[in-house]
């Protein structure tokens, strides 16, 4: 067994290339900064760059995309639409584990983001895990009322919970 | 919840703490702990590399684009 310290210094060795900040980001978790923060970035080079990825999307260059938005969730992992952008990436990607914690991540940053609980739910179906889809719907109906959905969103509410229906 | 602290486990699990509580309850007689921990040590570089790789495209796709 390598001991405590080895084990250490293997599993939090500084990466090469100038990336140490992007790996070894304790001393920022210590701090309370986010990596944006840290390396001079400003808000609106962060949206440029969010921007880009969206024209990826568009562009069908999804693995690109993802990249992208990686790195975004890593600058500035308090922004719930970077999220709830990257899991729905990685969703239709077929990496289904990274999708549900990023779905995750953007309902904990923000509650009242309808459209992050509804990917949850039908990722969680998609699954077969239908008790955490429904877990996920009851949530959504305690935390965002009405006035909160969309139209578009009430209707993909209702067709989950008829899809439910014949599950549970 | 620590969000950066979960930015990283989404591409780097903390093995560290994980691997101690393990060593801790280790009953399986298959396999030794070492040799367990060997693995899961290599695994984990293979995920550091991949999130390395992951994050060099990004910077290198940003660099082409924005010229930084």
């Amino acid at each position: 067994m390598p001991n405590k310290k080895t084990l250490k210094a293997e599993v939090l060795s500084p990466a090469p290339q100038g990336f140490d900040a992007l790996v070894n980001i304790e001393a920022d978790i210590a701090a309370g900064r986010s990596l944006w923060e840290v390396l001079g970035l400003t808000q609106e080079r962060l949206e440029q760059y969010f921007n880009y990825a969206i024209e990826l999307i568009g562009e069908k260059r999804s693995e690109d995309a993802s990249d992208i938005l990686y790195l975004l969730c890593h600058l500035a992992p308090e922004n719930a639409t970077y999220w709830l952008t990257y899991g729905y990436l990685q969703h239709e990607r077929k990496d289904y584990d990274s999708a549900f914690l990023s779905y995750e991540a953007a309902i904990e940053l923000e509650p009242g983001l309808v459209e992050a609980y509804i990917m949850r739910a039908h990722l969680a179906l998609e699954e077969g895990e239908p008790e955490v889809a429904q877990e996920t719907i009851n949530l959504l109906k305690e935390r965002c009322n009405d006035s909160m959905f969309s139209d578009e969103e009430k209707e993909e509410l209702k067709e989950l919970e008829e899809h439910l229906l014949g599950d549970l | 919840m620590n969000w950066k602290l979960r930015a990283r486990k989404l591409a780097i699990p903390l093995l560290e703490e994980s691997l101690e509580q393990e060593q801790q309850n280790w009953t399986r007689q298959d396999i030794s702990f070492e040799q367990h921990a060997a693995q899961v040590l290599s695994e984990h570089e293979q995920l550091k590399s991949a999130h390395l790789a992951r994050i060099e495209r990004a910077v290198a796709l940003l660099q082409k684009r924005f010229g930084i």
